[in-house]
């Protein structure tokens, strides 16, 4: 890992890992790759939200529960119809 | 006589050169501000689209819970099968036409398409995956389908 000193560093740190090397992999495995990251530093809650590029991670979960969601009720709408 | 038009030449054209010069410094501060404000203006549009997409998925969720509170108390009946299911076919098809537009801006490089790539690859894909019979041939979300092609092809 490139030498981080400061919490801005390791915020640019893992954007550029989200940017290059984890560009294709699941949002599952990037939240992995990235929690293995964070607990390498001794963060208060308020740095690790800072530091993680989570914003993007809890858009995609959201979106996946939505789809799980409605794809029962399709289930049910087609069943019945 | 030669040597002051000479020297009058020199003054009229260093004046000449100075108001040049503070012209173009003048457009260069507004082209400055121009960009500022496109990006602004981009970033405006990007938040709208992102709350109509959070406001029209919100709905779409409370249209599948109403299915699916219908079916556990059992009063799925004939017709609230028909007024359930237009309800969430109505509000698929609204979240679905905000996501088009999302998509339809990224194709357009209204927005960066690299900036909106990680957060939309997957969702995409998925909702691609769980609602195939709404991005066929003759669907009307091309923006989804083109932008979902090109992402999964780099």
């Amino acid at each position: 890992m490139r030498e981080v000193r400061t919490l801005e560093d390791l915020r640019e740190y893992l954007a550029s890992k989200y940017d290059t090397e984890w560009e294709h992999i699941s949002v599952e495995e990037k939240l992995e790759k990235q929690a293995e990251i964070l607990c390498r530093f001794e963060l208060s809650s308020e740095e690790y939200n800072y530091a993680a590029p989570l914003t993007l991670a809890l858009e995609d979960q959201s979106a996946k529960k939505t789809i799980i969601n409605t794809s029962k009720a399709k289930e049910i709408l087609v069943k019945r119809k | 006589m030669s040597f002051n038009m000479d020297i009058g030449t020199f003054i009229i054209a260093a004046v000449g050169a100075w108001i040049a010069y503070s012209q173009l410094k003048k457009i260069n501060v507004q082209i400055g501000i121009a960009v500022e404000n496109q990006k602004t203006d981009s970033l405006k549009i990007v938040l709208e689209i992102e709350t109509q997409m959070n406001s029209r998925k919100l709905e779409f969720d409370k249209a599948a819970k109403s299915v699916r509170e219908a079916k556990n108390k059992g009063t799925l009946d004939e017709d609230a099968l028909e007024i359930l299911g237009d309800y969430f076919n109505a509000t698929k098809e609204s979240y679905f036409n905000a996501l088009d537009r999302l998509c339809y801006c990224i194709e357009k490089d209204y927005i960066s398409d690299k900036d909106w790539r990680t957060e939309y690859r997957n969702l995409v894909h998925d909702i691609i995956s769980s609602y195939e019979e709404d991005f066929g041939e003759a669907s009307p979300y091309n923006n989804i389908k083109k932008t979902n092609k090109k992402w999964q092809q780099s």
